[in-house]
């Protein structure tokens, strides 16, 4: 608990600093609630659900980077996972470096390939792009379905873990970490001028490579980004779970991701990973329900679609601004809930 | 006949329904421009309205097949007034990601209902008419015959309604320019209510008669689903009549691939194929530059 | 330069913030799984309130893809465990058994968390049962790190083998598979084969073989261990082909097989869709080859699908022959309206009875079914072979030895599927010699 009490102190002095980094105060907040989550549970299963939300949140954080601002839907995204994932548990197994090497080279492998991906889409847009990055994705797991003698095909991979202890705890903070890391680097990109680019792409090509934006360039550039931070993420995941099989380069992970994304909200970053954080324990939750519990979801993605397309991030904008119009007992708390709408 | 001709009516075969399938497809995106991602349910709906009627109220097989297509077609009126309706009133703006999302969750929500309502069972007969006729050294049974048959004249009776009539000539008018259209004094969302319908119509049609072939289960039609898009995006994107050349030319591809490479590997030969041309040809192979093209 | 340093401070911050909190787990210790109702429990509201009044329940985990792709063969497992069960009704001693149905939604990591819920949450006793060979391969390490014994799992995957044998104590919770490694089932169909050759049943045209299979774990595991046990018989295989599964449009396949004239093909398909239509089109094609494919019987209504195409298939399937076995067979199509399939159902039932048999044992033996006894039953009487089942419908005796684990003892006398050969659905055992009801027959084209 003695964090929260030194934030207090020092919150003043680093409104202003921490805005740089795309975070209002209350994001700072949220943050520091989400970093002491696994005390206040003590409990493995709750921090091993944080864990696979914090992943969730940050795949779709990755995902909505392509998505959101160059407004192409990855739809090979997890393959680009997968395609870390393997990478470090080959690499781990093969050359018998340490776990933390193999996440790095799943994350350096993604980005090459993520960046001839790039280059494969540079004529293409719109949902021609998309299905462009499915068809890459389906050729890379029947690959890795049949290149049995390094990935053991279908038979799964058996790979070492990341620590010693069977503690979840050790994995969450990994995890926080890299999720972070990606939270701050995209935010750090899409708000430089490289964002401004991305999304002038996004919104109309011709416009934008007349006024001097090189779509060629920054396109590449947004693969390459989102795809490295899949792989890394992928290789978090190897070490993590301690099998992979060739499906987790399958359409219905991305799918998963995907609809997170959206219904937290395109072209937010931040969006994605506070969807992940309701819907990844809801689904949990809602185990009890079968298959009513995937038409419940299906009708969710229907509902946000049809009446909030900007999804939760929209919803948050609406209550905030509502929060500022209404009342002035609101007055002192207006800074926090200002700043961009982000957290 | 030998070899060659073994591989050319299997590809034949095979490509007829992809090419049902991705009429649909293709129209559907054509006209309202939608990528849909619940084609393949469709598909699946046919097969379970075809295999009730066919075996619990013991109809014929050509009724069966036209029920499971008068039903589809309902479902999809349905899902088109209920869902993409609305959503087109309410926003224009990144309408094509926004229903590409609708879609999957009308997907998942068929997949799991469909589940939900007749569990896991496979509900397949074992044929339809039995039989078989020679074509060179194989035996090819009447089913798939007729399963190619129905694929044919749906398409050709689908082109002339296009082409002839009143009503296929203002799809097609909406398809080439949506506001020219309702100048002219076409209901458009009539239109796009009956194209969708239409579309499911279609997929309902292969799943049906493809019964004897794959049995009806919650998730067939993600394979059937797959291939069509590879057509749609191997010929272009709106264009009808090439997606029964695109069919074929699946069907060969795969067929080949399969004869010359096989053990898997397959698929990265005919998926690297449709990529080296989707690289050389960004519209497709037949696709026109226009309004749906590539270049969004 | 002010901006870069105000950078370097939020930084260091954040650092320090992830460096406290570090620090205060260590302090606090990882010990403590108590707490957390709070917002949780909630959800799970269904299984709750009966474990508070009675006195002594056992509660079971049973693992299993209840939703997802493989959701048929989760849901004939499940009512194959709850007939099992309802036949004690639910009683063991004066424990009421009650269990926890964990979806693994046929996800390796999906499965993981859903385990840890079930033992962190719903304080399962014991765990029981598995489909998936990755499944049951992330959810080894959770039964480890909580030292939950897990009984009986199917999955025939080597990767299970490779981690147990890894490292024995530590994975010595995940008790035994359910199904043995392909390669000691694939050998009777050798045997079955070269003994038709001996006896001059059948002079094949050539000795060529091709293997088929579904491309997934299971289908390449049977293909690489029959392949080689074919080849080591003095076959050559010509040719491996692999499907994705639920293809069911085989003439590409089927159409290279003829041509490359194979006297011989052998395989096995995962979902019956498939086989159903792979079977139907080798009689369309044309294929002049014995064909063994393993796991065409697996759903009951498998002959409804592919019809007499099926005759001559060879296949390694349990029949319903005992009369308890028809019995069984007849009530679950009563209740859950259609036919259950052997190695699904059946053997869910079986394994779920052995399992009543080691509980029974257990309470005998240690005076209550807590984590603890099991895992001394285990130790001392499972794995050694001291305890085992033989009022099986579907197997003679199922078993372990030190030397089998984690495979069961797979014979004649213990484990095994006969090879059986389907003429009008029937399906007519032809080997081991002592079970046998005729001879292998050829069929025209394959001679």
């Amino acid at each position: 608990m003695e964090e929260k009490v030194l934030s207090t102190e020092k919150k003043a002095g680093m409104l202003e600093l921490i805005g740089k980094f795309g975070l209002t105060p209350l994001g700072a907040a949220a943050l520091l609630t989400i970093s002491v989550l696994p005390f206040i549970f003590r409990d493995e299963f709750v921090t091993r659900l944080l864990v696979a939300t914090l992943m969730y949140g940050a795949l779709a954080m990755a995902f909505d980077f392509t998505s959101g601002y160059i407004n192409i839907c990855n739809f090979g995204f997890c393959a680009f996972w997968g395609l870390g994932a393997y990478t470090s548990a080959i690499v781990a197994i093969r050359l018998g470096v340490s776990p933390w090497v193999g996440m790095l080279c799943g994350g350096v492998m993604s980005a090459i390939v993520g960046f001839g991906l790039g280059l494969l889409t540079i004529r293409l847009g719109g949902i021609f792009a998309s299905c462009m990055t499915w068809f890459v994705a389906l050729a890379m797991m029947a690959v890795t379905y049949n290149w049995v003698s390094l990935t053991k095909g279908s038979a799964g991979l058996n790979v070492p873990a990341l620590f010693d202890t069977v503690q979840n705890a050790p994995y969450y903070y990994v995890m926080l970490a890299i999720m972070l890391l990606v939270y701050f680097v995209l935010m750090r990109i899409t708000k430089s001028n490289m964002g401004m680019a991305f999304r002038a792409i996004g919104q109309d090509i011709e416009a934008a490579s007349s006024s001097g934006v090189n779509p060629t360039k920054y396109k590449v550039v947004n693969f390459t980004i989102s795809c490295a931070i899949a792989g890394l993420i992928g290789g978090f995941y190897a070490h993590f779970i301690g099998i992979l099989t060739p499906q987790a380069l399958g359409t219905a992970k991305t799918v998963e991701i995907m609809a997170i994304s959206y219904i937290g909200g395109r072209g937010t970053i931040w969006g994605g990973l506070a969807c992940a954080m309701i819907m990844v324990p809801l689904m949990e939750y809602s185990k009890g329900l079968m298959e009513l519990r995937l038409v419940l979801y299906g009708a969710l993605m229907i509902a946000v679609m049809i009446f909030y397309p900007k999804g939760l991030v929209g919803l948050w904008e609406a209550v905030t601004a509502f929060l500022r119009r209404s009342n002035k007992i609101w007055k002192p708390f207006r800074k926090i809930f200002s700043k961009n709408g982000a957290i | 006949m030998g070899e060659f001709g073994d591989i050319l009516v299997t590809a034949v075969l095979r490509g007829g329904i992809y090419a049902l399938m991705a009429l649909g497809l293709s129209l559907v995106f054509g006209v309202m421009n939608i990528a849909n991602f619940a084609h393949g349910e469709f598909y699946m709906l046919g097969a379970y309205f075809a295999y009730f009627s066919f075996t619990t109220f013991k109809l014929g097989v050509i009724p069966s097949v036209l029920i499971a297509a008068l039903l589809a077609f309902a479902v999809g009126v349905i899902v088109e007034r209920g869902l993409f309706y609305p959503l087109r009133k309410r926003s224009k703006k990144n309408w094509l990601m926004n229903t590409f999302l609708l879609t999957l969750g009308v997907s998942i929500i068929l997949q799991n209902g469909a589940k939900l309502m007749w569990g896991s069972r496979y509900r397949g007969v074992t044929s339809y008419f039995g039989g078989t006729i020679s074509v060179g050294t194989m035996q090819i049974p009447n089913d798939r015959i007729f399963a190619f048959a129905v694929a044919c004249i749906a398409i050709a009776i689908f082109v002339l309604f296009l082409n002839k009539t009143k009503l296929g000539r203002a799809i097609r008018s909406v398809s080439m320019d949506e506001t020219g259209a309702s100048l002219v004094g076409v209901n458009l969302n009539m239109i796009h209510t009956l194209t969708f319908g239409l579309s499911c119509m279609l997929a309902a049609l292969a799943g049906a008669c493809l019964l004897p072939l794959t049995p009806a289960f919650p998730v067939m039609g993600i394979n059937p689903l797959y291939k069509s898009w590879f057509v749609l995006i191997l010929v272009g994107m709106g264009n009808l009549g090439a997606s029964i050349v695109g069919g074929l030319i699946v069907g060969l591809l795969e067929t080949i691939s399969y004869f010359q490479f096989g053990a898997g590997w397959q698929d990265v030969i005919s998926l690297a194929v449709i990529i080296v041309i989707l690289l050389v040809k960004p519209n497709g192979i037949f696709g026109k530059k226009g309004v749906k093209s590539a270049a969004e | 330069m002010r901006k870069l340093s105000k950078q370097k401070m939020a930084k260091s911050i954040l650092v320090l913030v992830l460096l406290l909190s570090m620090a205060g787990m260590m302090l606090s210790g990882c010990s403590g799984n108590d707490a957390a109702k709070s917002a949780t429990a909630a959800a799970e509201g269904d299984k709750a309130p009966e474990a508070a009044e009675t006195p002594k329940v056992c509660k079971v985990g049973v693992i299993g893809p209840y939703t997802g792709p493989a959701a048929r063969s989760g849901e004939e497992i499940k009512n194959g465990i709850l007939m099992a069960f309802e036949a004690i009704n639910y009683k063991v001693g004066d424990y009421n058994i009650e269990f926890v149905w964990i979806d693994s939604e046929s996800d390796a990591e999906k499965a993981a968390r859903a385990y840890e819920q079930a033992i962190v949450k719903d304080k399962i006793d014991v765990g029981f049962m598995d489909w998936h060979s990755w499944v049951s391969v992330s959810c080894m390490d959770i039964s480890a790190k909580y030292q939950i014994p897990h009984f009986f799992s199917f999955g025939a995957g080597d990767t299970i083998n490779e981690k147990i044998k890894g490292d024995y104590e530590k994975y010595k919770y995940w008790v035994g598979k359910a199904w043995p490694t392909s390669s000691l089932l694939t050998q009777a169909y050798v045997e079955t084969v070269t003994k038709a050759i001996d006896s001059k049943a059948w002079t094949p045209r050539n000795m060529k073989c091709a293997i088929y299979g579904v491309d997934n774990d299971w289908g390449r595991n049977f293909g690489a261990a029959i392949g080689k046990q074919f080849k080591d018989a003095g076959w050559t295989i010509a040719d491996e082909a692999w499907v994705g599964l639920g293809e069911t449009d085989f003439y590409p396949l089927l159409t290279k097989l003829k041509k490359e004239d194979v006297s011989l093909i052998a395989g096995t398909m995962s979902d019956p869709s498939s086989v159903a239509a792979f079977i139907k089109q080798t009689r369309e094609v044309g294929l002049k080859s014995l064909i063994i494919c393993d796991g065409l019987g697996w759903v009951g209504e498998w002959y409804g699908l592919c019809g007499t195409a099926s005759d001559y298939v060879l296949d390694q399937i349990p029949q319903w022959t005992t009369a308890e076995a028809k019995k069984f067979k007849d009530d679950y199509t009563k209740k859950y309206g259609y036919e259950p399939g052997p190695s699904t159902a059946g053997m869910g039932y079986d394994w779920a009875n052995f399992f009543i048999k080691v509980m029974n044992l257990t309470l005998e033996q240690y005076g209550d079914l807590s984590t603890e006894s099991f895992r001394k039953v285990a130790e001392e009487h499972v794995i050694p072979g001291k305890v085992s089942y033989t009022g099986g419908i579907i197997h003679q005796e199922y078993k372990y030895t030190p030397e089998s684990f984690p495979d069961p003892v797979v014979d004649q006398d213990h484990y095994i599927f006969p090879v059986i050969q389907y003429f009008e659905g029937q399906g007519k055992m032809v080997w081991p010699d002592a079970w046998k009801d005729q001879d292998i027959k050829i069929p025209d084209f394959a001679k």
